[in-house]
């Protein structure tokens, strides 16, 4: 990291205060610095205490310094149109999953009210939507949130799943602070038979312990006790997966990760454990392709990847309709992509068989394995296809490239086949 | 006449010569000063032109409704309206005319009584039509943005485009405008002017009432300022000019296709594809990776150059927006002045002087003379500091500019008609969209 100089240090503390010495050092240009100056003073002027604005500022100015990222400096960061309280313990919510999010949500829309036309009967059964790893909740909470305000007869039932108590506690709190502030409609109570029905519940699981996720998944229906759903049988199923999970190497860790992320955010949030990494690649070698010892030694698959191993498992038992990972990078978008493609029942289900070889102009019913980069809403223009290569016998297949080519790869979306995406 | 029964004759003298009694006089531009009993004959060859396309847009509706004939034919309904309470006052005038020629003195009285009224009736009648048949501004019902730029020279001008920028804001209170704010930047250099007036480096607001374009647009241009300013020592009066850019800003949700930025035809129409997009610091990895509280977002349009950045608000999502309605509105502005250079081609001269763009100079605030002047009405004002709280003052001198827009306007117009008139051989097409 290049030295800040000398002159800089002078420079903030004659147009911006004592307080810009504190935060250059982690902010490291004036401009940033005085963003962030702002911010912080418009955070202090906002909430009431006691304590002298002076005292105050200076204070968090100084905990900033010692590179706590802001968000756990001001305790939230927003996301979409909502506010999410971080604290640490717990992942801060990023621009990069906003980003899809916000295009996850507009896809979800743009096909409901497509098919909205041929079937009144469509707003009754729920839109079932289930985010794992959720941290913060904030994706959950963001689609809850797009959805309930756009769609305002849609029945939904979106649940979030993170193996922290921490973060499940801080997820709930989330969904009562955003409530508060009166920025969603609120969930329907369980006696509640009004209707659009929405609920919106954060789990504790484990989503490599079958037990304990299982319960979860299998019951998509708006609350265990209704028996509307369940009599219908078509409502159980998953309209949409989505994931955060660790994606990040422990060498990676080391080096490519930011100091403040290094240092105050939780490992657990970025780096699959390795004990985990162990236990699943022997389940994985075992169940995952048991069937297919050629692809064994071909497929393309590293310890990071261990997390979307088994979402890629639960999304082969459970087929949901669509399913969105993000993923750290181009390489890995790709390995997963490869994991898709090389397992034929995946392929089965979200990219067709066989027809869709020519990658681009396939039929409205087609499934989909697409890479998403950053900075796609405002750019859904841009589209570039890419060649993978799939293990079985070295054979490329093209897939979809999403969103303006100067972004990283950021995502990977699966639809699956028979399901529509209006855009 | 004096009100007061006796004066001092050397008293009546010196009042005289110092003009209290013609100093009421005021140097406004307006059209009043035209002869309008002979209303311009080509507005009235336009007026009877429209009239005749009324009746057969109608007759053509009465067989088969089209959506573009009745919005067409309810725009020019105004001006056939106008048009036969202007026929009908001619007719009765004619009829005094007539009347004053008749040999009763008793019935010569009383029509000598009443020509005058209906001479004042037929010019307000023919402002009326005059105002009617003026074109629209194609933005007139848009909410609009007013962007503050201080000009080149130092402090002083950062300081005033801060007043400035409070006066707008006051005086859309006042006037129970809707204001926000979209992007208020604080100069790097921080030395307090006047009034505990903060340097900025830009400033935007948003009027975000329907209509609000039509309102403010006659202020877009500089705006120049003659004072002391708080940093000079040895009390020099300084000029410095603050850049006020008017642009109109697409409503929220528009239903009006016109409007929509994501109709094509629209000005507001932005190719995704043009628009390149930087973070300020999009460098590493991201994702899970860093945690930058950078949320600045750069927009540049690259067939035009169009640059805009946002970093205001910590929410990248927010500045994304906003960026984008700015560079959606700069753009369109800048279309719209594309259009109006080519129809340019068609009028006479009078147009250089209306056409405000950016560069020239519309107001001046003089602080030592307690005075604001407006270069186009040629309005001055004194209470300069119930102007800058954005009081009835500065109502006023706004009025004044307005009354002269719609002045300019029809005059262009008028002389816009002259030349197609002129060069109706060479087929310029008139039904283009920025040259009605």
């Amino acid at each position: 990291m290049p030295r800040i100089k000398p002159q800089l240090f002078w420079q903030g503390r004659k147009k911006l205060g004592l307080n810009a010495a504190k935060l250059l050092p982690v902010c490291r240009t004036l401009e940033s610095t005085a963003n962030e100056l702002r911010w912080i003073k418009q955070h202090v002027a906002e909430t009431p205490s006691i304590i002298p604005f002076g005292a105050r500022v200076w204070k968090l100015c100084d905990r900033r310094g010692k590179g706590l990222p802001l968000a756990y400096v001001l305790g939230n960061q927003p996301f979409g149109d909502l506010e999410i309280k971080c604290r640490p313990g717990v992942l801060i919510p990023r621009t990069e999953t906003e980003s899809y999010t916000i295009h996850l949500s507009n896809i979800l829309r743009r096909s409901l009210s497509s098919s909205k036309s041929e079937s009144d009967q469509h707003q009754h059964q729920p839109l079932n939507i289930i985010d794992l790893c959720t941290g913060t909740g904030c994706i959950p909470l963001l689609i809850y949130s797009q959805l309930s305000r756009s769609l305002p007869f849609q029945s939904l039932n979106v649940v979030g799943v993170d193996i922290s108590q921490k973060a499940i506690n801080l997820s709930r709190q989330n969904l009562h602070h955003n409530l508060r502030a009166h920025r969603f409609p609120r969930p329907s109570s369980p006696g509640d038979k009004s209707h659009p029905q929405r609920s919106l519940h954060f789990h504790k699981a484990d989503i490599f312990s079958p037990t304990s996720l299982d319960p979860i998944l299998s019951t998509p229906s708006l609350s265990s006790t209704s028996s509307s759903s369940s009599s219908t049988g078509t409502g159980g199923e998953w309209d949409l997966l989505t994931s955060n999970p660790p994606y990040i190497s422990p060498s990676g860790f080391a080096l490519s990760t930011s100091r403040s992320v290094r240092n105050w955010e939780p490992k657990l949030a970025l780096v699959p454990p390795v004990e985990r990494v162990d236990l699943h690649q022997k389940h994985f070698y075992d169940h995952y392709y048991a069937d297919n010892e050629i692809l064994l030694q071909t497929v393309e698959y590293q310890e990071e990847d261990v997390f979307y191993a088994r979402l890629l498992e639960i999304a082969r038992t459970y087929r949901p309709k669509r399913v969105l990972m993000e993923v750290g990078d181009m390489e890995q978008a790709k390995r997963v992509v490869g994991m898709v493609l090389g397992d034929g029942k995946l392929r089965g289900f979200y990219f067709g068989s066989g027809e869709g070889t020519d990658g681009k102009e396939k039929g409205a019913g087609a499934g989909a394995v697409q890479i998403w980069r950053d900075d796609l809403v405002g750019f859904e223009g841009y589209e570039e296809t890419l060649e993978v290569g799939v293990g079985v016998d070295g054979q490329k297949q093209t897939i979809v490239v999403k969103g303006h080519p100067e972004g990283h790869g950021r995502s990977v979306y699966l639809r699956r086949v028979g399901v529509v995406d209006d855009v | 006449m004096l009100a007061a029964p006796w004066l001092c004759r050397s008293c009546a003298h010196s009042l005289r010569r110092s003009g209290v009694f013609v100093s009421l006089q005021l140097r406004k531009a307006s059209t009043a000063s035209q002869p309008l009993a002979g209303l311009p004959p080509v507005l009235l060859d336009r007026a009877r032109k429209l009239a005749a396309e009324h009746k057969q847009l109608t007759k053509q509706l009465e067989s088969e409704y089209e959506p573009t004939a009745a919005k067409r034919a309810g725009e020019i309904s105004k001006v056939v309206a106008a048009l036969q309470e202007l026929d009908k006052a001619k007719a009765a005038l004619d009829e005094l005319n007539g009347l004053l020629e008749s040999d009763d003195a008793e019935l010569r009285q009383l029509a000598n009584d009443d020509l005058d009224a209906t001479k004042k009736h037929l010019e307000t009648l023919g402002l009326n039509l005059s105002a009617t048949l003026t074109p629209k501004h194609p933005f007139a019902d848009m909410p609009c943005l007013i962007e503050l730029h201080p000009g080149p020279g130092g402090t002083e001008g950062r300081h005033f485009a801060d007043t400035l920028f409070r006066m707008y804001q006051k005086y859309c209170e006042n006037k129970g405008y809707s204001a926000r704010v979209i992007s208020y930047q604080e100069a790097e250099d921080r030395t307090p002017g006047l009034d505990g007036e903060v340097p900025i480096s830009e400033a935007i607001l948003e009027v975000t009432d329907p209509g609000a374009f039509a309102a403010f647009r006659g202020e877009a241009g500089m705006h120049r300022v003659q004072r002391i300013p708080a940093t000079e020592k040895q009390g020099r009066t300084h000029t410095s000019a603050v850049a006020v850019w008017v642009l109109p800003s697409f409503p929220e949700n528009s239903t009006d296709a016109e409007n929509d930025f994501n109709n094509p035809e629209s000005d507001f129409y932005v190719d995704a594809t043009e628009v390149k997009s930087e973070k300020m610091r999009a460098s590493g990895a991201g994702g899970q990776h860093v945690n930058k509280t950078e949320s600045a977002i750069r927009l540049t349009h690259i067939p035009t150059g169009i640059q805009v950045s946002m970093q205001d608000s910590r929410s990248q999502q927010q500045n994304r927006e906003r960026a984008w309605r700015l560079l959606r509105s700069r753009i369109a502005s800048l279309r719209r002045e594309q259009r109006e250079a080519q129809a340019k081609d068609l009028r006479d001269s009078v147009l250089s002087q209306s056409q405000m763009s950016r560069g020239d100079k519309i107001r001046t605030y003089n602080y030592q003379q307690d005075r604001c002047t407006d270069h186009r009405s040629g309005l001055d004002v004194h209470n300069l500091p119930n102007v800058l709280q954005g009081g009835e003052v500065l109502d006023k001198v706004i009025n004044s500019v307005q009354s002269w827009l719609t002045a300019m306007d029809i005059r262009n117009l008028i002389a816009q008609e002259e030349a197609q008139a002129r060069g109706a051989v060479g087929g310029s097409d008139k039904k283009k969209k920025g040259g009605k």
